[in-house]
């Protein structure tokens, strides 16, 4: 094989240099014509893209039944009662989740305070109609017992802070929420002649201790104020002892007797009544220290009679409300009337 | 977007390397040189156009060229009607003119060339990309789409074949 002829065949047998040049220049045009531009989105976002209007609608459907149905969950489960099979989603994931949506910690509170008013009210409605069942009585006291101690940790936390007089009116209000509620239970025990809420009743007073305590801190921290603080505070806390009272001045006292008795007897006195005259012994004690300029008794005895009038005025809504007959009168004539009996057989011991 | 940046340059490269590879074979098959450039030209932008598809990776682009160009070469002998010897002998633009040779040499080729022309098909192409373009066993075997054992026999075929040729021009 003459190898070398050959390889002369492959030397002779080309492309010219412009034969090359020009087949070249074809080709080169042929690429950039057929070469795809590139797109402003890649190629896994367009077939999402791609995808995603191509399944739109059951996508846009999808999402409104969604929407539709949480709502309607969300609508039902706000208003359920105890025992609604819905009650506890209402307390577990409804209430927690209004709570985290709200922005500040001083809002978040007062919604908590509210919540557990509203907790216990749903209690004592149902109590009084039918028993409650077990699961949602805890699912209740967990509650109660998880916002209370929220609410306390959080004030404690802004106990340093400048503007205490916030967290006290916090503070106060939650007592008096747990206070008037606690007498309701008592008077729903009393009137079903059943001890079953005494799991409940033990834990608002837990609540209550646990509420005095940050109560007595925070007094404590103010009366550690300068003089024109605690001005402004005792200030504050007479305006809103005039408001309440104002509120409560407001209802006719006769309707809190009305189907029981056809007149007030002026010397029987109700629990309503007490309370009034326990009140007003504290302004006038509060009033006494403060001309004495003993600012930080003067306080104190506001704050006591602060929270004596928002309990009282609790007391009178769930009187209206639950028909409990919770200010019983001649309560303190019997006690009276008791009193006396034992002085008298004691005497006649003594004599004997 | 750099995938097709950098498949455009190896191709590039793939033409400045293998054009006139491909034109002699186009041209051995057809025998028209004109005919011949365009069918190379052809091999090109068809094998761009695989590329594009993004189907599969092309391992060699040397041997794909030459498939490509096989496959278009028998449609073009399928699509016109065969040559006859005679034609064959008869076309003058088989090459330019190329002065730089000296007359004996020049005849030498010429000749050779048209031994080469007789051969069968197969053996003028397994004896082209064999000793002309230098392709390896394995790569002929890519191309023609045989087992490398039987291309090696076919190859040995087509050199006793030419030899057959040349004995008997000398004779």
């Amino acid at each position: 094989m003459k190898n070398n002829n050959l390889k002369e065949l492959k030397n002779k047998i080309k492309l010219s240099n412009t034969e090359k040049a020009f087949y070249r220049q074809k080709i080169l045009a042929f690429i950039d014509q057929k070469t795809p531009v590139e797109s402003p989105y890649s190629k896994k976002s367009n077939n999402f893209y791609l995808n995603f209007l191509i399944k739109k609608h059951f996508v846009l459907t999808s999402l409104i039944i969604f929407s539709f149905l949480s709502t309607s969950l969300f609508v039902s489960a706000d208003q359920a009662d105890p025992n609604d099979y819905l009650y506890p989603i209402k307390i577990k994931v409804i209430n927690p989740t209004q709570i985290l949506f709200t922005p500040t910690i001083e809002k978040k509170n007062n919604l908590r305070i509210k919540q557990i008013d509203e907790t216990l009210k749903d209690f004592s409605q149902t109590e009084i109609k039918e028993k409650i069942k077990e699961e949602d009585k805890i699912v209740i006291i967990n509650s109660i017992s998880i916002n209370v101690n929220k609410i306390n940790d959080e004030i404690s936390k802004e106990i340093n802070k400048k503007d205490k007089s916030k967290s006290l009116k916090t503070a106060n209000h939650l007592k008096s929420i747990l206070s008037s509620h606690n007498i309701v239970l008592e008077k729903i025990k009393q009137s079903k002649n059943e001890a079953s809420n005494e799991i409940l009743s033990l834990e608002i007073d837990n609540s209550l201790k646990n509420t005095e305590n940050t109560i007595h801190n925070l007094v404590k921290e103010i009366n550690q104020e300068n003089d024109s603080q605690i001005d402004q505070i005792i200030k504050e806390q007479k305006d809103e002892i005039k408001n309440t009272l104002e509120k409560i001045e407001d209802i006719n006292i006769n309707e809190i007797y009305q189907d029981r008795t056809t007149e007030i007897i002026s010397d029987e006195k109700s629990d309503f009544e007490i309370k009034l005259t326990e009140i007003n012994l504290n302004l006038e004690k509060g009033d006494q220290e403060l001309k004495n300029n003993k600012k930080e008794e003067a306080f104190i005895l506001y704050n006591e009679a602060n929270q004596k009038l928002e309990e009282l005025k609790i007391l009178i809504d769930s009187d209206k409300e639950f028909d409990l007959k919770i200010f019983n009168k001649n309560t303190k004539k019997e006690k009276v009337e008791s009193k006396i009996e034992t002085e008298i057989i004691d005497n006649n011991m003594l004599n004997i | 977007m750099k995938q097709i940046e950098k498949n455009k340059k190896m191709f590039i490269q793939a033409y400045d390397d293998y054009s006139d590879a491909i034109f002699r074979y186009c041209l051995f098959r057809i025998f028209d040189r004109e005919k011949a450039k365009e069918l190379m030209q052809e091999t090109f932008t068809k094998t761009w156009e695989y590329i594009l598809k993004d189907k599969e990776e092309i391992h060699s682009i040397r041997a794909f060229l030459y498939r490509v160009a096989h496959n278009i070469c028998v449609n073009e002998i399928i699509k016109n009607k065969p040559y006859s010897l005679d034609e064959i002998s008869e076309k003058t633009n088989f090459d330019p003119e190329d002065n730089s040779q000296s007359p004996e040499k020049e005849s030498e080729i010429n000749l050779l060339i048209e031994k080469i022309k007789t051969l069968r098909p197969i053996d003028r192409d397994l004896l082209i990309m064999k000793y002309i373009e230098d392709l390896k066993v394995s790569e002929i075997a890519e191309i023609l789409n045989h087992p490398p054992n039987t291309i090696s026999v076919k190859i040995s075929r087509a050199e006793k074949n030419l030899k057959k040729l040349n004995q008997k021009n000398e004779k």
